[in-house]
């Protein structure tokens, strides 16, 4: 029953006889009685919404971190008072001025060149908290792994050992439609479909207003139905409405969605942010170098973490730097080398081809198109199919299909 | 030769004599700066400064045991210095390099020489101390707050509500919606606006948790367009957002006493004064939410049924 300002509810009753008696005993709840109870549902409409009240159970300090997570994030104080300089790792090492440090080594004493299997973990794996939905916990179950999650793992270093999680405290914001229909939205139920009580804090793309779902209805303030609209909000882990390969993706790694899409991003938070860093560390040629450079204060005002030094025909950023300030004027450093920007396979992909429904590589277009190796398409997180064509067989790198969800 | 500058009272930093062959060991780690959990740039070196003139206008009488600030002709009560963090730097020909501040821990009397004893500390920050443990739903949102309107739903599609700030879109928060059995809407039943869910932007949340812990940030990532269209759902597992203002609107009355033979339907004398009542909902309220009410008559007939008894909505 809908009741709105101004409504009134009473209760009438009528006996069948002049002796008839309607029975009331002066307490509500018990005993032979006659009372009533109206007891209201959540306000549907009007009230003042408090948005700090309707934050999900998370720590400020664990959302940040969880951003950190997600984007690969440095904080760096910026020599200004509680200031911090916040950049993904990759684009902040980009912007860091390039010095030639040749000069500056003291090659009387030691310099010692290391592979960087002592820093590497045997596995590295990213991942958002276990979802509290029926489909996280389906996901969980048949794959043993949180949907969204993706892992590195070095198979072929001996000495490499451990386990390194990069979890962020978010759940991921999981797609599926309606049944029964074309609207794709999160769902947060349970496995009995009912609703989560504490539900994971979760972040998403807005991709606008979309009308490619059908029609839906509102009501107005005052309850009544709207007429049919057909332009809906759509939220998604995908930065467009209708994702493509070079869209961005916020999960972890390449997942077939349950919702249509033209194409799985290439751009997971993996690929975009945390790649080449690891790279940097699991390349045959990652290496570390420890020697005596000559550094005084006025090296120490010019010195940023994002800074490159150039020695012996590689280029080079400080892990570890200790120094005396009142002393002769040098530091001891640990320096990695930087890796350069290449790709991690042989064949990257670049575009779709959405009339046939092929990934496309190296930047090649449909009528002139290179098609990639399988080890790379595969290496990306993509299919590959034989693609039959007039009758004579071929083998195509696809995107991965819409998997079917959980009831 | 590293130099101990003091801040004055004009922002510039003034070289001190200090005596110098003390090493000043000083060690950075990018691990430490990429853990936003660990103190950043911390460092503390102890110094000795000769209590000269200039020193001694800077930090008062210290070093006159009997020296009491509250009997000072001039009001001067510099001694506090002990108990405060004074602004200083690190540095070389007359760069500061190094910010932070001195501790004075005591005066030191040889002879005729005195030395104020100091501990230089380097200007860490704890972005974890700074933030703290509290909660997103300890962040000052009121400028967010809204009433819930098809106005504000409408406009927060349209970059009007607060910028494109917070916006609605839809959850199945336990419905478990589903077509044809349990559609979400259909052409004379509307979703409801409360079944939507507000959405705030990351950058918002970003914004107010450095604020209110006195920090700030330079950002291209933050600042990015990409960026900016990723939302946090301020969803909780309320079936309805929630506001400040949420009143219990229970009600449970009944009757008295018996009534004897009423033969026409009329309305009973319901009454909230009765043992066990709830009247929580004020006569006075200004509510304007609309909400949906489960009603439970209980009628309880003696040796002679009534004949019957309705309830009806007025």
């Amino acid at each position: 029953m809908l009741l709105v300002l101004g409504d009134t509810v009473d209760l009438r009753g009528e006996a069948g006889g002049a002796t008839a008696v309607i029975y009331g005993n002066d307490t509500v709840g018990t005993g032979i009685r006659t009372d009533m109870t109206i007891t209201p549902s959540a306000p549907l409409s009007g009230q003042t919404v408090r948005m700090a009240r309707n934050m999900p159970e998370l720590k400020q300090v664990d959302f940040l971190l969880s951003l950190q997570k997600m984007f690969n994030l440095v904080f760096i104080p910026s020599g200004v008072p509680d200031e911090f300089i916040v950049e993904p790792w990759d684009d902040y090492f980009d912007t860091g001025t390039q010095i030639s440090w040749n000069n500056k080594v003291h090659r009387d004493k030691s310099m010692t060149l290391r592979p960087t299997t002592d820093i590497q973990f045997k596995e590295y794996e990213w991942s958002y908290r276990e979802g509290l939905d029926f489909i996280s916990d389906a996901v969980e179950k048949s794959l043993d792994r949180v949907y969204g999650a993706f892992k590195v793992l070095d198979s072929e270093n001996d000495f490499a050992t451990g386990n390194k999680k990069i979890e962020a405290s978010l759940g991921g914001y999981i797609l599926s439609l309606i049944p029964g229909s074309s609207f794709p939205i999160h769902r947060s139920l349970q496995t009995d479909g009912s609703g989560i009580e504490n539900p994971l804090a979760m972040l998403a793309y807005y991709g606008g207003l979309v009308t490619d779902f059908g029609e839906y209805y509102l009501r107005t303030d005052l309850g009544a139905t709207t007429s049919a609209s057909t332009q809906f909000p759509l939220f998604s882990p995908y930065s467009a409405s209708n994702p493509t390969l070079t869209d961005r993706d916020l999960n972890f790694g390449m997942e077939a969605a349950f919702v249509p899409q033209q194409c799985n991003p290439l751009n997971t938070l993996y690929y975009t942010y945390w790649k080449d860093y690891i790279r940097e560390l699991y390349s045959e040629d990652a290496r570390t170098l420890e020697c005596t450079v000559s550094f005084d204060n006025y090296d120490l005002l010019q010195f940023h973490w994002n800074n490159k030094y150039y020695i012996d025909g590689a280029i080079w950023r400080v892990l570890e730097l200790n120094t005396d300030l009142n002393g002769p004027g040098t530091a001891t450093v640990k320096l990695l080398k930087v890796q350069d920007a290449s790709v991690d396979c042989a064949d990257t992909p670049t575009g779709y081809d959405d009339r046939n429904n092929v990934i496309l590589f190296n930047n090649s277009t449909g009528g002139s198109p290179d098609y990639g190796s399988e080890a790379c398409c595969t290496k990306y997180g993509y299919r590959w199919v034989r693609y039959v064509e007039g009758g004579v067989g071929k083998q195509r790198c696809k995107p991965r299909n819409q998997q079917t969800q959980p009831q | 030769m590293l130099n101990l500058y003091l801040k004055t009272s004009s922002d510039n930093y003034e070289r001190q004599d200090h005596y110098q062959a003390e090493p000043v060991n000083y060690a950075f780690r990018f691990a430490d700066v990429q853990d936003i959990q660990a103190p950043v740039g911390s460092f503390s070196q102890t110094m000795r400064l000769p209590l000269t003139e200039s020193l001694q206008e800077r930090f008062g009488l210290i070093d006159k045991p009997g020296y009491v600030p509250a009997d000072d002709e001039n009001g001067d009560t510099r001694t506090v210095l002990f108990k405060q963090k004074y602004p200083a730097a690190l540095g070389t020909n007359g760069t500061p390099v190094i910010l932070g501040y001195i501790q004075v821990k005591g005066v030191v009397t040889t002879g005729p020489r005195k030395d104020v004893e100091v501990v230089f500390f380097s200007d860490g920050i704890n972005m974890t101390k700074a933030v703290g443990d509290k909660m997103l739903s300890e962040l000052n949102l009121t400028d967010y707050d809204h009433t819930l309107n098809l106005l504000n739903i409408q406009s927060s599609w349209l970059d009007s509500l607060f910028s494109g700030d917070v916006r609605y879109g839809l959850i199945d928060k336990g419905f478990n919606w589903s077509f044809p059995n349990n559609p979400p809407w259909a052409s004379d039943d509307g979703l409801w606006q409360g079944e939507l869910t507000p959405y705030i932007r990351a950058r918002s949340l970003v914004d107010q948790i450095f604020e209110d812990a006195g920090l700030r940030y330079v950002s291209d990532f933050f600042d990015s367009t990409d960026f900016g269209n990723i939302y946090l759902p301020a969803y909780n597992g309320k079936p309805s957002p929630g506001s400040l203002d949420e009143q219990d609107h229970t009600f449970a009355g009944g009757i008295n006493g018996d009534l004897v033979g009423p033969k026409t339907l009329q309305v009973l004398p319901v009454l909230d004064t009765i043992s066990a009542a709830a009247d929580r909902q004020t006569s006075t309220s200004t509510e304007t939410e609309a909400r949906s009410f489960s009603l439970t008559p209980q009628k309880q007939s003696g040796t002679t049924a009534p004949k019957r008894s309705s309830c009806y909505l007025c």
